[in-house]
């Protein structure tokens, strides 16, 4: 059998707290192909932090552990913070939920852009400014050398995200992690986004890394789902077969939203009992 | 009898941009209401001005056939409340649930200490709140623990109407139907007549009997909770705001 392109193997990861070292990811394992997987949970659940935790990304004082981190037959986990550098962003990227935040306000689109191929690539000077147009057009930005000279608070919300993904994708990376990368966005944008993503991913070959508090939403986008409870994963589902959820997390949590044609008087609510180390809500 | 919250031709600006134009529509009394729509189509903004937070307005507010002028002042708290999105950003980060519900009461001069610690208590019961939260912060609560308390400040001086801003929508799913299941049941023992302000049809569709669509400062269509259920609406924007919330929760099996 060929070695899957990502693979962790019980990570965890603590915080210190002032009753002893939290464990808010707990022995999370995954392989990941070329292939769409998502990661569900709720707020505290442990999916953004594992996402950080692939790229290295979390700094003390807390404390990251695996018995596995390997990434297209590399060990992530022993890779010096240079070698780190040329994996970031290069060979595994990551958008996150609000553009607002993400990009730089003081650096026009084009130009930061431009910056992830200058850092990434080898790409000669003369060609930067071309293939970044490309990318624009790539991303369905109609009007690209207008838009390389506007400043991140001078584009839409959903604008920004697509912005985001383009300056992710141009190093041709081959896991790109999408971290909530609608929530920040208007349903008529979000599905536009979410498309777009798909379309990318497929075309580029790459693997996908889904997070979101959404399970239909990650089910439609996605081949695999993973579903986060208290930073373990409780249970892993073919996104087609969501009916077949076993784990009384997921299926209280598919039973609990409100849908279109509504007719209960009252939503199921998510019953914890299982749970039985406890926790108030 | 009247309704209890009518607006007629309301338009808001902003400095020189106007972002609610000609804006009219009604809700009876004991009535559930939606406005959606998209950001910046105003919905919140409508809100804002029935509460007084907007002052460039024109147009008229009736709140039970009694024109809306001016500061609003003692009377109008007693009679409409608003519930924001977040609640840690609505709730008094240094004061104790206690003191937020209590807070009410001692500036309309309601009751003794003893009645209003009575109050407190009760309110607290009726939210689904445990009375050991009753000296914690906001930081000691969960999401949705903290969005209780900022609804049960706004039951405090007993309300007819309740205007809520998008109130679950800063929740995990999982804690959203508690929220939205306690709207519900409070509505029904209270008699309460609700305005609710929301991108995501489906909670119209759970709590709402009708619905206003807005789309850039302007209402383009009023329709019931049914017509949402079964997706009739008959203008075209309205047609594209119900199918892409399909495609956002539960595109089934079409393309893609």
């Amino acid at each position: 059998m060929t070695e899957p392109l990502l693979s962790v193997k019980n990570l965890r990861v603590e915080f210190p707290g002032p009753r002893g070292p939290v464990e808010v990811v707990r022995g999370v394992s995954f392989d990941l192909g070329r292939e769409r997987l998502g990661i569900v949970g709720e707020s505290g659940s442990g999916k953004s932090l594992t996402a950080r935790a692939l790229l290295r990304l979390i700094p003390p004082p807390a404390r990251v552990r695996q018995e596995a981190l390997r990434f297209d037959g590399m060990d992530l986990a022993a890779m010096s913070e240079r070698q780190m550098r040329r994996v970031r962003g290069a060979r595994i990227s990551m958008v996150m939920q609000d553009p607002k935040f993400s990009l730089n306000p003081v650096m026009t689109i084009g130009s930061q852009i431009a910056e992830a191929l200058r850092v990434h690539g080898t790409l000669p000077r003369g060609q930067i400014r071309a293939r970044v147009i490309e990318m624009l057009t790539q991303v369905r930005i109609h009007d690209p050398e207008h838009v390389m000279g506007l400043y991140p608070h001078e584009v839409s919300g959903g604008m920004g995200q697509r912005v985001m993904i383009a300056m992710m994708l141009i190093p041709e990376p081959d896991i790109l992690i999408a971290d909530e990368p609608t929530s920040a966005l208007d349903v008529s944008v979000q599905a536009q986004v979410l498309d777009l993503i798909e379309t990318m991913i497929a075309r580029n070959g790459m693997g996908l890394i889904l997070i979101s508090h959404d399970l239909k939403l990650v089910a439609r986008y996605c081949d695999r789902v993973l579903v986060m409870y208290r930073g373990e994963v409780v249970e892993a589902l073919e996104a087609g077969r969501l009916d077949a959820a076993a784990h009384p997390y997921t299926r209280g949590l598919l039973e609990s939203v409100p849908r279109m044609n509504e007719t209960r008087r009252l939503l199921p609510v998510l019953d914890r009992a299982w749970d039985t180390e406890g926790r108030g809500t | 009898m009247s309704a209890a919250l009518e607006i007629s031709g309301l338009s808001v600006r902003y400095g020189r941009s106007t972002v609610v134009r000609e804006v009219s529509f009604s809700v009876a009394e004991g009535e559930s209401y939606a406005l959606v729509g998209e950001s910046g189509s105003g919905k919140s903004t409508i809100l804002r001005a029935v509460v007084g937070m907007a002052r460039d307005i024109s147009g008229t507010i009736r709140l039970s056939g009694e024109a809306l002028e001016g500061p609003r002042g003692r009377g109008f708290a007693r009679h409409c409340q608003m519930v924001f999105q977040d609640p840690y950003a609505s709730l008094h980060p240094r004061r104790t649930v206690d003191a937020a519900l209590s807070e009410p009461l001692v500036i309309h001069g309601i009751g003794t200490r003893a009645d209003r610690a009575d109050r407190v208590i009760e309110m607290m019961r009726a939210v689904g709140l445990d009375e050991r939260f009753r000296f914690r912060f906001p930081h000691q609560m969960s999401g949705g623990q903290r969005q209780r308390v900022a609804i049960a400040r706004a039951l405090m001086l007993d309300p007819k109407l309740l205007l809520l801003d998008e109130p679950t929508s800063a929740l995990d799913v999982s804690v959203q139907a508690e929220i939205l299941n306690l709207l519900v049941r409070l509505r029904e023992e209270r008699g309460l007549t609700y305005v609710l302000v929301t991108h995501a049809l489906p909670v119209v569709g759970f709590m709402c009997d009708r619905l206003g669509v807005l789309r850039k400062g302007r209402m383009v269509e009023e329709a019931e909770a049914g017509q949402l259920r079964e997706g009739r609406f008959s203008d075209p924007y309205a047609q594209e705001l119900y199918r892409f919330s399909l495609g956002a929760g539960e595109r089934q099996g079409q393309a893609g």
